[in-house]
């Protein structure tokens, strides 16, 4: 510190000292630059800011955003107490196309949780009518969440591995700017372990195949899903105005002969978001129910493919997958406003409940919670949503999420 | 991030103290205040600056540094880069013009342009654009000149080049050095690839442009009824691009660059400048350094560039409501709105605007000058003294409506309502401007020695229609000695009605004579604050060499 203080007043005493040998104002100046002169250095940027022009100069928020090329992160992916993911992917333009890429990933969870994805896909066929997607897929979820179907209690919490394999293909042809269809074909390969959570018994030691459907034997199946998607969001990875209506309808075909698990499946999902004070308030209505049947008077549908709600994008005062059954009707409004350009803070009310058909279901015996939540975005997506819920049994839960709740 | 910029910052306040203070009279008694060449009217950058190297300043850094660790001298003091009549010289940074001539519409609708945009005939792109906010091209006309194509946002025709046109023309009226910005008409089929055009993929890695590549830029520009473009075409700047200067410290590579950027007047002036137009995107990567030759020497010139995110335009859409009433990121109004559910409202939230695509969401009823915000601190604008703001505010007084309809003219509307809604929204925020600044500092201006002892002068403010003329003001007579910087009181103060006093006898025969002029209204207090004039005695008659508006705290261990 001395030898600065004593550098700076020598520059100061030179400055008093060149002024004194100078005639002119311009022979001054001339001499301080002179001086000046003879102490430049070159600069050099510090560790944040070199690594931010690194991130930069490789553009790697833009392909966050749009969709990375080459080597990519992967993060989450999996269902919500799976533990922190890990993963990596590689997307690459097919050779020989214009539109079509392939995009290989694979992730790993700290409770064991695996998946490999191959995804060969064009998303904009037909000058972005037609968006086409082809995957094939392997998953293993070590420690999925079953608490019984229908009115089910904590108490009963185990958990089960779910294993499996599909190959799926899907086409989304866009009719207009806001309305699409589309079908989805697959083929399912499931299978159900042992469960690994040394916390909670594993599924087959708590329920029966009778009272699990599936649990001893998993169907191979086949299925279908055709939809029809009148999306009038604004940015639906951030939607502050307009809203969705989504119907989904589809089968599964279980492959055995005696097509035990055979199902049909519908789904309904609305979405209104109105937007207050130049959509910097908004209030968001959503809607959804499902419903299952087997194919067959006899038939069963399996467990783990039943309606569920609790969790992060459902009732969040309780855990992912509490409720199960043939039929969900779920509920929720949430409150949001922007605290800054970067971050929006939310109040939200769920409420929801299953049963084997819609008329179990009560609204007076909807399962409610409420609570609080922030969403760090850019105007076009929300990447990081924490959410704090209230009000079940169940005491606080915590979500943390890298996508919008709905 | 700041500790190992201390020391060379601390060196440089030093230097530029030190010439601060030889330069406005301060220094000790074997120095003239005054040199016979002052005031001086060029800033002669006389290094040559060829060994200058490109930098590349990261944008977020850059916020991250202005938002959060308040870069730069923050201590309150003159701006150093003014001659001893407080006027800025001509410079590398800034060329006197509106308030210093008289300027023609026509000067301004040309605003030093060379050339009237692209030579007629095909254009050949020699890369594409897709980092920064706005997509676009580089081309290559045939007379072999290189420009920059931006277009408007499909949202909003006109908006973005019309924005980006009539800015180019005001900031150089000015004063700063600006691009050379034409409108122009781009028909796809007049485009041509050269072979080794390129364009920057996903990845950051160049790669050969291709015809898709082209139409993917066009899909996101605005598109004429005829299938044509009106764009932006800018002239590449004359010179090698070594990068953007920031609002703080100086180019330690630079040997001309002796003042702290943050103690540069027409870079603190500028905030008043950037609100008066609602250039909130005022930012280290909306300028431009280049290195080129001026009388017989390599140095450096600072230009200020991209103003597609003013008046209201945002460039790839209409200017957030925002931009320019608060920062990206200020704790205050965030905290208030989380905790109160967002019961609590932004006042700007609910402000206005005309449904007009072109002109995008600019107004001049809930304008407030003072309070006026740029995207993120500014260093300059931090260190913004009273002063500065006067002299800035009295350039924006200096640009009557004729030059502001010539600017809006530039960006030839289609839509009359338009052209006439730009036009009185800038009428009316300069004349914000003007009653803001012109009047919070005492306003006397234009001072005159006549040979015979007649001291006449102008109130600024009430030239400029933003304020009544002052009750009363009072002139305190001195000899002012060069070497010492002392000022003998001659007489009492002597009060007048009229814009003018007389020097006394027992002064006039002193070679230097200092006059410290008040005006006193009960409207404005600060008015009674003296400037400080001193007059050098020359062949002719008096000759103005020194001014000074407003108190300015000595700096320790010097005389004055």
């Amino acid at each position: 510190m001395l030898r600065l203080l004593a550098l700076a007043t020598l520059c100061v005493c030179l400055a008093f000292r060149t002024a004194a040998a100078q005639q002119t104002r311009a022979e001054l100046l001339e001499q301080q630059r002179a001086e000046r002169a003879q102490s430049l250095e070159p600069y050099t940027p510090n560790t944040l800011e070199k690594a931010l022009l690194y991130l930069e100069d490789k553009r790697v928020v833009e392909r966050l955003g749009s969709g990375l090329t080459g080597l990519y992160p992967r993060f989450g992916g999996f269902t919500t107490g799976s533990g922190i993911t890990f993963g990596v992917g590689y997307r690459y333009a097919l050779p020989g196309t214009k539109h079509w890429e392939v995009d290989a990933s694979t992730a790993f969870s700290t409770r064991g949780y695996k998946s490999v994805d191959l995804h060969v896909r064009a998303p904009a066929l037909l000058r972005g009518r037609l968006e086409v997607d082809g995957a094939a897929r392997w998953w293993d979820y070590t420690q999925e969440d079953f608490f019984g179907l229908g009115e089910s209690s904590v108490d009963g919490r185990t958990d089960y591995r779910y294993l499996g394999d599909a190959v799926t293909g899907i086409g989304r042809y866009r009719l207009h700017r806001l309305f699409s269809v589309g079908e989805e074909v697959g083929y399912l390969r499931p299978r159900i372990k042992e469960g690994t959570d040394d916390r909670f018994p594993s599924t087959e030691q708590l329920f029966t195949d009778a009272e699990a459907p599936g649990l001893t034997r998993q169907p191979h199946l086949f299925y279908t899903r055709t939809f029809l998607d009148f999306d009038y969001r604004d940015h639906p990875g951030n939607t502050r105005s307009g809203g969705r209506v989504l119907f989904q309808a589809g089968t599964g075909r279980d492959q055995d002969p005696s097509r035990e698990f055979s199902y049909r499946r519908a789904d309904l999902e609305v979405l209104h978001v109105f937007p207050i004070f130049d959509k910097k308030r908004n209030f968001a209505v959503h809607f959804a129910a499902s419903h299952v049947d087997p194919v067959n008077g006899d038939g069963r549908v399996p467990f783990f493919l039943s309606p569920t709600i609790g969790g992060a994008n459902t009732i969040r005062s309780y855990l992912d997958l509490r409720f199960r059954d043939a039929t969900f009707v779920l509920t929720n409004f949430e409150y949001r406003w922007e605290a800054f350009s970067g971050l929006d803070m939310a109040l939200f009310w769920d409420g929801g409940d299953v049963g084997r058909t819609l008329r179990d279901i009560r609204a007076r015996e909807y399962k409610q919670g409420w609570g609080f939540g922030l969403r760090f975005n850019t105007d076009r997506r929300v990447f990081l949503r924490m959410d704090f819920g209230f009000g079940g049994p169940e005491g606080t839960r915590f979500f943390w999420k890298y996508n919008p709740a709905f | 991030m700041m500790p190992p910029l201390l020391p060379r910052r601390l060196l440089e306040i030093s230097l530029a103290l030190a010439i601060l203070l030889a330069a406005n009279g301060g220094v000790g008694a074997q120095l003239p205040v005054y040199y016979p060449d002052d005031p001086i009217a060029r800033d002669p950058e006389t290094q040559d600056a060829s060994k200058v190297a490109a930098w590349a300043i990261s944008d977020p850094y850059d916020f991250i540094e202005n938002t959060f660790f308040k870069p730069g001298d923050r201590g309150p003091r003159r701006a150093m880069n003014v001659n001893t009549i407080d006027e800025v010289p001509d410079s590398s940074w800034f060329t006197n013009r509106a308030g210093f001539r008289p300027l023609t519409a026509d000067e301004v609708h040309r605003s030093g342009d060379t050339t009237d945009g692209p030579a007629p005939g095909r254009w050949t792109i020699v890369s594409g654009k897709t980092d920064g906010v706005t997509p676009g091209f580089t081309i290559r006309d045939t007379a072999g000149a290189t420009w920059f194509i931006k277009f408007d946002p499909p949202s909003n025709p006109e908006m973005s080049t019309g924005a980006e046109m009539v800015a180019t023309k005001l900031f150089w009226a000015l004063g700063y050095h600006v691009p050379e910005n034409h409108l122009a008409v781009m028909v796809r089929d007049n485009l041509e690839r050269d072979p080794k055009a390129t364009i920057r993929d996903l990845r950051g890695r160049h790669r050969a442009l291709t015809e898709d590549d082209v139409d993917g830029l066009l899909m996101q520009a605005a598109r004429n009824d005829d299938g044509t473009y009106r764009v932006i075409a800018s002239r590449a700047l004359p010179g090698t691009p070594v990068g953007p200067f920031r609002y703080f410290s100086t180019r330690p590579d630079d040997p001309n660059d002796i003042y702290p950027h943050e103690h540069h007047r027409e870079l603190r002036g500028l905030r008043v400048f950037a609100a008066w137009l609602n250039h909130d995107d005022s930012r280290s990567i909306n300028s431009l350094d280049t290195i080129l030759d001026r009388d017989g020497r390599r140095i450096v010139w600072h230009h200020l560039i991209d103003f597609g995110s003013t008046l209201g335009s945002g460039s790839i859409y209409a200017q957030k409501p925002r931009a320019g009433n608060e920062y990206l990121w200020e704790a205050r109004p965030t905290i208030v709105t989380a905790l109160t559910l967002g019961l609590w409202v932004r006042p700007w939230i609910k402000v206005k605007y005309p449904d007009i695509k072109s002109v995008g969401n600019f107004e001049a009823t809930f304008f407030q000058p003072e309070a006026w915000k740029p995207e993120y601190p500014n260093a300059a604008f931090d260190q913004v003294q009273p002063d500065d703001l006067f002299w800035a505010a009295r350039r924006v007084m200096a640009i009557p409506d004729e030059l502001i309809r010539a600017a809006v003219d530039a960006a030839q509307y289609s839509d009359a309502r338009a052209s006439s809604y730009v036009q009185s929204v800038l009428v009316a925020r300069r004349d914000k401007v003007g009653l803001a600044w012109l009047t919070h500092v005492n306003p006397l201006a234009d001072f005159v020695l006549a040979r015979d002892g007649t001291l006449t002068f102008n109130n600024a403010a009430v030239e400029a229609k933003r304020a009544a003329p002052a009750e009363t003001y009072s002139v305190q007579w001195a000899r002012f000695d060069n070497n010492t910087g002392e000022a003998t009181p001659v007489g009492t103060a002597e009060t007048t009605k009229t814009l003018s006093a007389r020097l006394p006898p027992a002064a006039a025969g002193a070679p230097f004579v200092e006059a410290r002029v008040s005006a006193h209204t009960s409207a404005y207090a600060a008015w009674a604050e003296p400037v400080v004039v001193r007059f050098r005695k020359e062949a002719g008659g008096w000759s103005l060499v020194g001014l000074r508006r407003g108190p300015e705290p000595a700096p320790p261990g010097v005389t004055k």
